[in-house]
């Protein structure tokens, strides 16, 4: 997969390229732009110019629902979870192609309607196992801790069978050991056909966890490469104290 | 912040509590029902007309409660903000009328046009009409809906109002198509009664009429907002760019639940176009009507369907009731005054002694039957509220006594105002300190 | 406070919308006669009433955020104030001085008692509590003072004629458009020049970096609210003076004093001028057009002039589709996106020319 972009003032002129299967993480100082960046990949802010290429795809100005369902989705860097639903109802409302969802199949095909409501319930339960939430299934998703609304998005994330996904600071506020574990999983998913590109503060995660890492500063890429390399790169250093 | 987990949490411990809100509404409608009755019967009416009186508040009720019923669906559900529900009632009042009344030629005598005629006439049966009516306005809310769904809440809300103000000029002006400022008479009834009972039987017809579509649409908008569609609705009133995060195209959701609210305040105006046999454009179709709504909707709580209708009931029985105590009251004070005063004296010291004994007796002995009853009404916020309602209420009555002594004859008609101040003044005191409504949502699980 | 290059912008757009309205104006009398003045004179004494109302509401819809749509019942409670003090003895302008502060007053209290109460809520709980605290002065006036019309008691006069064809009311056309101007230059001197102003315009601009700079907000919101309803009464007085003082005759104009807000942006002053010239112009001069309309041969719409007062909501309507943020306003960064718009232009340019959708500046490389 790739991405190529043209200028925003957030993101200027920025060009980078992901590639399948990978764990890569996005680095920069706070004002970077970098999760300006993911909200244009995600559809959400139109790139006043440039492209955006998934997976042999164009999808710079397709709306967000389109890009979701081609595969690519993405995780708020501020939880965004949907506050009197339940977490079960937060997730099962990340399905793909769930019936009940069209009006008229509603009153036209009341037993397609239940038969994907359960299939996607028992997933929902599925991946809320996984990320150790099931026990808050019908808990509203106001009552839960910062760490867990995390869990929430990432487990959103995950409903949907995505080919590529978004983790804007997926670990952050999240306790060590469960933030391990989390990773685990990304790594296990990535495993299993998965790309990853994800925005991270915390070091140790990127350089203990990321293949590649691609560092923004000011809008711009200022330097790629594995993370020992980046880490020892003299500009990544300079952005980072110089601003 | 306080109050929802305190709810949430007295909800949870407590599992089945009884409604105490619900109970009250009923009540409280009830209670407006029995008001209405006897202010008839003390100013003379017949049975038989304190019947059709009750009757056609049941009637307007009911129309009131589909249009609350869509009101709900745009914004207790979907979070639209709809300004212009008095718009979409007249588009549906006038397609029924134009669809099911006679052929009207203009009506010219001596060459001035007493009658503008309207057009239309097409004499089609009541269900056909009322169809039609549903599929216009819901049409037109979803033409309205592709360009101003996406302006953010206040703008919808000046751009909705805005709409419903132009159909009212339109509707006043365009005379050939609606009859003018006089508007289409002669609108046929469900069935047609032909002996002296008729306006009762007529109101009874309405009433059955009302209730069976209102029962078959509770039924239906329940049904739709527990499914998935009802799902996706909330979840965009919630954080509608979350939700097109997670995959859905949020726009088409929101011009349904639109275009279906706006089908149903169609069908409400339809009904009413036949309940009071003809439409103008004019009171009835004013933005008065649209805030009426939003406060029968606030009321019963956004996103609860049976509060709605409760909501309409409620606010509606008010509206309703003033109406007929304006005639009773002058009546009922001229002569009650001196037992008005009564009451309200020893009344006034018994509530004192009481709230003295409970005070100084409960203070310090916390297991006293005082006590308790003291901490009761302390710590619930609604002892506070009762406290002071009950003293809101004596104030008011005092003030009657002066008001009646110093200028007889003025409440009547001032009360008819007051009603509308005091929906204004409850309207604030819910959405600052009640914005989930008096009736209590139940809570959703999913298994 | 605003960058000097773009008020220089500001000012050369204001003055150049100037320019072409005159010449319009001009252009459109020398064609059709002296009637075209009649009715610019008659647009420009509406406009009048409507700027006052629409800088009022702008100043409180700018600082606060949020629609007031008990703004015109706050017009109608001045109105009535002025008409309660004159009736009993004093003139009308003392009237209009008293009910000014008294407005003043209200709008303060009405911050401190309801709407400090409300904030942060988003903005549909402050409407919904402005419609009650609407409905609670427009019942409250009628169970005071009764559902029918009052008249203001000044002495009635005749239209003084200036050419023939073309004459104004010492009243109601005269002073309405002297006090509009007064008003006018009194605001902009509030809003240049004096620490306050200042402060209302930074509030306005960015609330945040208000507050960050030292500015005491709490004390900018209630001045806004006092100029706010201040305003607000003395436009219900003209309006009052123009037609006659009746319990709904602010609410019946609120959308116009809406449409002029939106239309000149919300929180601009300036904007709020120009969008009330606009406004209040295009409803007195579209009647002739509607007259033209009302002719058999054309479409024989029937009592064509009554709808003039349709006019600026469908200017306001046209304004929200296309430009949100009106004249003054300034394009948010990231403005909602309509996905059907852009859909529409997209088929629009494939059918018009080939875009090269070759890979792009795949620039990526390691």
């Amino acid at each position: 997969m790739e991405k190529a972009f043209g200028g925003i003032q957030a993101v200027d002129r920025c060009s980078l390229t992901v590639l399948p299967k990978s764990i890569t993480g996005l680095i920069g100082p706070n004002g970077a732009g970098k999760s300006t960046l993911f909200n244009i990949i995600a559809g959400l802010y139109r790139p006043d110019g440039g492209e955006i290429w998934f997976d042999g795809t164009r999808i710079d100005g397709l709306p967000p629902y389109e890009i979701v369902h081609l595969g690519l989705t993405k995780t708020w860097q501020i939880p965004h979870e949907l506050r009197n639903l339940t977490v079960l109802e937060n997730l099962v409302l990340a399905a793909k192609n769930n019936s009940g969802e069209r009006l008229l199949n509603l009153f036209l095909r009341p037993g397609q309607v239940k038969r994907d409501e359960k299939q996607w319930r028992s997933r929902a339960r599925e991946v809320l196992k996984l990320t150790q939430l099931d026990g808050l299934a019908n808990e509203h998703a106001r009552t839960l801790s910062g760490g867990q609304k995390k869990l929430l998005e990432l487990s959103r994330a995950l409903m949907s069978d995505p080919t590529l996904v978004l983790l804007d600071e997926p670990v952050a506020g999240v306790n060590p050991a469960l933030a391990g574990s989390l990773m685990d999983l990304i790594e296990k998913l990535r495993q299993n056909g998965r790309t990853f590109f994800l925005i991270e503060h915390d070091m140790n995660v990127v350089m203990n966890r990321c293949d590649w890492v691609i560092v923004m500063h000011q809008g711009r890429r200022i330097a790629e490469g594995r993370p020992d390399m980046v880490k020892a790169d003299p500009a990544v250093i300079d952005s980072y104290l110089g601003g | 912040m306080a109050t929802i987990i305190s709810s949430e949490a007295s909800n949870q411990a407590a599992g089945r509590r009884p409604p105490w809100s619900e109970i009250i509404a009923f009540l409280a409608i009830a209670g407006i029902v029995v008001a209405g009755v006897l202010a008839g019967a003390l100013a003379g009416a017949s049975p038989q007309g304190i019947l059709t009186n009750v009757g056609f508040y049941a009637s307007i009720a009911v129309i009131f409660a589909v249009m609350a019923l869509g009101f709900n669906l745009q914004w207790g559900y979907t979070g639209l903000f709809n300004a212009g529900i008095a718009g979409f009632y007249l588009i549906g009042a006038y397609t029924m009328a134009i669809a099911i009344t006679a052929p009207a030629p203009p009506i010219v005598i001596g060459g001035i046009p007493v009658y503008p005629g309207h057009l239309g006439g097409y004499s089609l049966p009541l269900t056909a009409g009322a169809i039609l009516a549903m599929f216009v306005s819901g049409a037109t809310a979803a033409v309205i809906a592709l360009p101003a769904l996406r302006l953010r809440a206040d703008y919808l809300a000046i751009a909705t109002l805005a709409f419903a103000s132009i159909l009212q000029v339109v509707a006043n002006n365009l005379q050939s198509v609606t009859g003018g400022a006089i508007g289409i008479t002669g609108i046929p009834k469900p069935i047609e009664f032909s002996s002296a009972d008729a306006p009762f039987l007529n109101a009874i017809t309405i009433v059955g009429i009302g209730s069976a579509i209102l029962l078959l649409l509770i039924l239906l908008l329940e049904f739709m907002a527990e499914s998935p569609w009802g799902r996706v609705l909330r979840a965009i009133r919630e954080d509608e760019e979350a939700t097109m995060a997670l995959g859905k195209n949020t726009f088409n959701y929101k011009l349904q639940a639109f275009a279906l609210g706006g089908a149903l305040m169609g069908l409400a105006g339809a009904l009413f176009a036949v309940t009071l046999g003809y439409v103008s454009p004019s009171s009835s179709f004013a933005p008065a009507v649209t805030f009426s709504v939003w406060v029968m909707v606030i009321v019963g709580g956004s996103g609860n369907n049976r509060g709605a209708i409760v909501g309409a009931f409620l606010i509606y029985g008010l509206e309703w009731l003033s109406v007929q105590l304006k005639d009773y009251v002058p009546i009922a004070l001229a002569t009650g005054l001196p037992i008005l005063r009564s009451v309200l004296i020893a009344g006034g010291v018994a509530a004192v002694v009481t709230a003295v004994l409970v005070v100084v007796l409960g203070r310090d002995r916390p297991t006293s039957i005082w006590g308790r009853i003291l901490e009761k009404a302390l710590r619930r916020g609604w002892g506070r509220s009762a406290v002071i309602g009950a003293l809101a209420l004596y104030g008011m009555g005092w003030v009657f006594v002066f008001l009646e002594e110093h200028a007889p004859g003025a409440i009547g008609t001032t009360i008819f105002y007051l009603r509308l101040m005091f929906i204004g003044v409850l309207l604030i005191l819910l959405i600052i300190y009640r914005p989930e409504g008096i009736l209590r949502e139940h809570k959703r699980v999913l298994r | 406070m605003h960058p000097t290059a773009r008020f220089r912008r500001q000012l050369l757009q204001a003055a150049t919308f100037a320019v072409i309205l005159v010449a319009v104006i001009g252009g459109l009398s020398f064609v059709f006669g002296i009637i075209v003045l009649q009715y610019a004179m008659g647009g420009l004494v509406v406009s009048s009433i409507v700027i006052v109302a629409a800088i009022g509401l702008t100043v409180l819809y700018g600082i606060r955020g949020f629609a007031n749509f008990a703004y015109g019942d706050l017009m109608t409670l001045g109105a009535y104030l002025a008409l309660l003090l004159s009736l009993n003895g004093l003139s009308l302008i003392w009237g209009a001085i008293v009910s000014f502060l008294v407005l003043a007053i209200v709008g303060i209290l009405l911050e401190l008692v309801i709407f400090a109460r409300l904030e942060g809520r988003g903005p549909v709980p402050p409407i919904v509590a402005s419609v009650g605290v609407g409905l609670i002065i427009q019942n409250g006036v009628r169970a005071v003072a009764g559902t029918a019309e009052w008249i203001y008691p000044v002495p009635a006069s005749q239209d003084i004629v200036i050419v023939s064809g073309l004459g104004i009311h010492p009243v109601k056309g005269i002073l309405t458009l002297a006090v509009g101007v007064a008003f006018v230059i009194s605001a902009h001197v509030l809003l240049k020049y004096t620490n306050l102003g200042k402060a209302m315009r930074a509030t306005a601009d960015n609330l945040e970096l208000a507050k960050a700079t030292g500015i005491d907000t709490k004390r900018v919101t209630y001045a806004a609210w006092a100029v706010s309803c201040s305003f607000a009464s003395t436009a219900g007085i003209l309006l009052g003076l123009g037609t006659a003082v009746s319990p709904t005759e602010g609410f019946d104009v609120i959308l116009l004093i809406f449409a002029a807000v939106i239309v000149g942006g919300i929180g601009s002053p300036y904007g709020a001028m120009l969008g009330g010239l606009l406004v209040g112009l295009s409803q007195e001069m579209s009647v002739p057009l509607l007259v033209w309309l009302e002719r058999k041969d054309v479409i024989g719409l029937q009592f064509g002039s009554n709808y003039k007062v349709a006019i600026p909501f469908i200017i306001l309507i046209v304004v929200l589709i296309f430009r949100p943020w009106g004249i003054a306003g300034r394009r948010p960064a990231f403005a909602r996106r309509s996905y059907l718009i852009e859909r529409v232009a997209r088929a629009l340019a494939r059918e018009g020319t080939a875009i090269d959708t070759s890979a792009g500046e795949a620039d990526g490389g390691r």
